[in-house]
This record gives C-alpha cells, structure tokens and sequence, in this order.
C-alpha cells in the first residue's frame, strides 16, 4: 500500500502492520493515520492441486477413513472478515457468496500476508467481498485466504471438503467411513496356525467342557503374555 | 479528515467490486512539540530527545510496538538434518532419509506476544482448604475410626507486588505445533525488526492484536497472583512500566511424505531442536481377537466342525443386518479378515 508525506508528498510504500516510517525522500519520521478502516491482506498462495489432493488422502488415511476418488478441485481467494467474539477471540466470518461450505475460521494459517493487490492473486479466482458496512466498522481486518473447494467420492458415496492453502489443512464436516488396515496374508496364516494349535492343546481335556477351558485358559494365557510385552515395548519407547 | 474517509469507505463498500484496497492511506508528521523539529522515532519508541533542541519528549501517538527479530543460528541444511534424524529415531530407523521423499522445508519467523512489568494491587476472596479427619463410626465389631476429607472455606485477603513476564504466540499456530509454548529471550541475540524484512523474509503475520495480548496477559498474571485453590471474589491490579514488544522467532517447517501421506516436523531455528514431529506409525493389531478368534474357532471345530460354517453365516447376517445392504460374499469376508487380523503384530 502507499502513502504520501505529509511533508514532502512522497510516496512510500509500507507493509502490514507498520505503524510508522520514515519517508524515503525527505526522511522525515510520518506515523500512519490509525483509523483508516481494517486492512484488506491477502495470502499469496502458489496453487497446486496436486498437493491439495495429497492433503486430502493424507488427511483421511490418518483417520483410517476409506481413500477418496474422482477428487475435483475448485480454488479461489475467499475473503474472511475477522471479528471479536465475546470472550475477546477473533474469528473469521466468510464474506456472502461464499461457497456454503466454508464456516467460521478459528485458526487462520500463518504466513506472509501482504496489503491487497489484484495481481497477488496470480490470475487464480478472487471472490469479491460482500458484507454489511456495519459489520465491515467492526472487523480487525479482512483477510483473503487461499482456499481448495474439493468434490470426492469414497465408499461409494460422494463428500466435500475445504483445504486451506498455505497450512493445507483440512475442514471436512462429513467424513467417510473407515477403512481397515491393510490385508495381511502373514497375519491370517498366524491367526490359523493359532487356532490348529488351540485345536492340539484342546485334546488335552478328557471331555468337552475340559477341551474348551484348556482352550480358553491356554487363549487367556497367550492375550495376556502378548499385551504385557506390548505394554513392556511402549514403556521402553 | 475523518469524515470524508467515512463517506469513500461507505461509498467502497456500496459499489459492486468493493475488494479493492484503499490505495492510500493519511499519515501525520511526528514533529517535537517544542521546537517543530522532525523527529527520528522509531516503532514503539516511547520517550525521546529531540536532536534539535534537546527537549525529553514522550510520545504519545503513534502508539506502535516495538519489535525483535532473531536470526537463525542454523542454517536449512542443518535442520533438514534434525528432521530426518528425529524421524529416523522416531520410528526405531525404519523410515530413512530415502524412504521419505521431502516436499519442502520452510522458514517462518513466527510471532510472539511479550509482555513485562510490575504488578501491584489486591485480591480478596475464599481460600479453600481440604485436611483429613478420623470421624468415629459405630459398626457391628464396635466403634472404628475412618478417614474423611473435609473442605473449609477461609476468607483470604492478599497484597501482591511482583514482577512479571509473559508471552504468547500472537498467530495461531496449530498446524505448526507451536500452541502453549513461551518464549525465551534471554541470552539471545535479538536484532530490532524492520517492516522492510517482510519483503525478504517468511514472516508471519500476527493475527493476535496488540490490544488482545494486554487483556491475554492481564487475566493471565490475575490467575498466576491468586493462591491455589483461591476463589477470587474482588481484585484490583495495577501494572507498572509495562512494556508490549513483539518478537520474531525462527522455526522450520520440512514437509515430506511416506506412502502416501504427508507429514510435517517443526524445528526450532536457534538451536535445531525438534518443537513438533509428526512420524508415520502403525496401527496395532488388537491382540484380543489375534488370540480369541482363532481359539473361538478351535473350540467350535472341536465340538463338531460344522459349527464353524453356522457361525461365520451368522456373522455374515448380523452384519448384513448392520450395514442394511446385501454385502458381496467375498468382499464380506475380505472386510472381516481385515478388521480382525489387519495392522502390525
């Protein structure tokens, strides 16, 4: 953004935050005008689609939740006015027009914010800001954040979801069902084993009540042996 | 002035395409009060001497905030290699620097919020305190003595004088890691913070206003004065010389994925210390059917092995009836399999 001195009428470019500067031609100490109305940031942002997807299957696959298909992706810079709530937080209200989708942001990602300018947008989509000049006195500042809008499929069903560029985090409302670890041929050829041992220890009982206690017992026994060793391995981790 | 800057807000806002920021905005001259002169003020600066005529002067407006900006002590290489090495211990050198493919390493300055001073004033309230009794209980075998805990409530009235310090993130920082953790500054080489670095440095926006870290900072020192356990009914604080500074603390952020997913280890840029590392981990199989199934099977095929057949058709409609769909035999049977015996042994 620019401002002229007061002095000399130079123009100086200043940077988001400053509250002070000295003018870059006659050098004079200038202070910026504090009610000039919230500043307009943006948070230039190099889209990539392909790391907007990652983030999606890495988000679900941390939740074990079944892998996303047919994943469309929609971006644009969707401005947020931030506001205080009661208790003193600020919080981010998305402008009207916005994707449906988007709700109240906690937790605006960090990084380089700059003053407002078309061309920060690199050509990408800018939804322009639509609130009421009431609510816009109120506001800290008006933020325009990088923002994926994706469409998937998983499980058969179809889902959506938000991603944040910049943080790439996620906000999904409604998630798809888990998906179960990996199929483990070794595990079920143990688990097999287990159960032709069960069936050998189990001719130990002369009747069929002893056979299923030795089996019971002998399977008591063995979860428990398992689960300490567990135990012992994440104590000594 | 004001008002015809009102009257173009309102006219922006009005207008179709009001994202546009405001193209310029007004500045004043900050000037010495006795002799006019300009003055050399720097951010946040407080109480100055006029170079020209020597008058101590104490600035009133504008009321900016001082700000540190700490260079890193490690250079990117090297904090590359604390990340790998932490993943590497972390998941017991399973995972290796081949093994994960690094997306990208930045640097943030992120900021905090520091506060310092003295605080004076008073609190008044109710003091709880809990001690053990031994109370005489009548029983069959005759009287026995048992322990109980009683509360009782005591007026307190305190006088604190203290110096205080406190410091917070000014940006929310959860994808970072950085949530609850304060900032050292001593021994520390601070450099004052520039606007112009913004230019060239990855710095982080604070998003906490400087108005919102005093009350952060004042309901924090009201918590730490009182005692615990202290409900505080009435207090009055006073906080003398305080001084709100912002700081800029280097961290690193490496990004890099491992089958599929992707992950992220913060490191802190002074001293290559690990702040927050995400590593992949394994689920567990759960030992309680690993064992129980298969003896659960023994049993059944021991007492007459059709059982077994009886048993997984009744599964296969009880689950049937769970999901409320027709399930593909074989893809029942693969779920199944997976749901019992799937993960890490």
């Amino acid at each position: 953004m620019q401002v002229n001195c007061r002095l000399c009428g130079g123009e100086n470019s200043i940077h988001p935050g400053q509250e002070m500067l000295f003018c870059s031609y006659c050098g004079s100490a200038l202070a910026i005008e504090e009610d000039r109305g919230p500043e307009r940031l943006i948070l230039p942002h190099d889209r990539s689609d392909r790391h907007a997807e990652e983030a999606l299957r890495s988000f679900l696959a941390a939740r074990s939740l079944a892998s996303p298909k047919d994943i469309r992706l929609e971006f644009a810079y969707v401005p947020y006015t931030m506001l205080e709530d009661d208790r003193g937080h600020l919080f981010g209200q998305p402008g009207k027009g916005v994707w449906p989708e988007a709700g109240p942001l906690t937790v605006p990602p960090a990084g380089s914010y700059r003053f407002f300018d078309e061309p920060l947008a690199g050509g990408e989509k800018v939804i322009p800001l639509d609130e009421d000049p009431e609510t816009l006195a109120l506001a800290a500042r008006v933020l325009f954040l990088p923002l994926y809008r994706v469409r998937y499929r998983a499980a058969g069903k179809k889902y959506r979801a938000l991603i944040m560029g910049e943080s790439y985090y996620v906000f999904a409302d409604v998630l798809p069902p888990e998906r179960p670890a990996p199929f483990s041929a070794a595990n079920i050829i143990a688990a097999a084993s287990m159960a032709v041992a069960y069936l050998f220890i189990g001719q130990l009982g002369h009747s069929a009540a002893a056979r299923i206690l030795v089996i019971m017992a002998s399977a008591l026994i063995g979860w428990g042996a398992f689960t300490l060793k567990a135990r012992i391995a994440d104590r000594s981790d | 002035m004001t008002e015809t800057l009102d009257k173009a807000r309102a006219e922006a806002a009005a207008q179709d395409v009001p994202h546009e920021a405001p193209a310029s905005a007004e500045t004043f001259g900050v000037s010495c009060s006795a002799c006019g002169g300009s003055l050399r003020v720097h951010e946040g600066e407080r109480s100055i001497r006029c170079e020209y005529c020597g008058a101590a002067l104490l600035v009133t407006r504008p009321r900016g905030v001082r700000g540190y900006i700490l260079d890193p002590s490690i250079s990117e290489g090297k904090a590359r290699l604390a990340a790998l090495k932490h993943l590497s211990e972390e998941t017991g050198g399973r995972i290796k620097a081949r093994h994960a493919s690094i997306i990208d390493l930045r640097m943030i300055n992120v900021p905090f919020w520091r506060m310092s001073g003295m605080m004076a004033g008073w609190m008044s309230g109710d003091e709880v305190i809990r001690y053990q009794i031994e109370v005489p209980v009548p029983g069959p075998e005759g009287t026995k003595m048992v322990k109980r805990t009683q509360e009782e409530k005591r007026p307190f009235s305190e006088l604190t004088f203290k110096r205080i310090e406190w410091s917070t993130p000014a940006c929310s920082l959860r994808d970072l890691g950085l949530q609850g953790i304060s900032l050292r500054t001593q021994m520390l080489q601070w450099n004052v913070f520039e606007h112009e670095m913004q230019d060239r440095l990855n710095i982080a926006l604070p998003l906490k206003t400087a108005a919102q870290a005093q009350s952060d900072g004042y309901s924090y020192m009201t918590t730490l004065a009182a005692p615990a356990g202290a409900l505080v009914k009435a207090s009055r604080f006073e906080l003398f010389g305080n001084r709100l500074s912002i700081y800029y603390y280097p961290v690193y952020v490496l990004r890099y994925r491992h089958a599929g997913r992707i992950y992220s280890i913060t490191i802190d840029g002074n001293n290559g210390s690990v702040i927050r590392g995400d590593v992949p981990t394994w689920r567990k199989i759960t030992a309680r059917s690993f064992f129980l199934v298969p003896a659960f099977a023994a049993i059944l095929a021991g007492i007459w092995w059709p059982l077994l057949i009886i048993a997984a058709a009744a599964t296969y409609i009880y689950d049937v009836a769970q999901s409320g769909t027709i399930l593909p035999p074989v893809r029942w049977a693969r779920e199944r399999l997976e749901r019992w015996f799937g993960g890490r042994l």
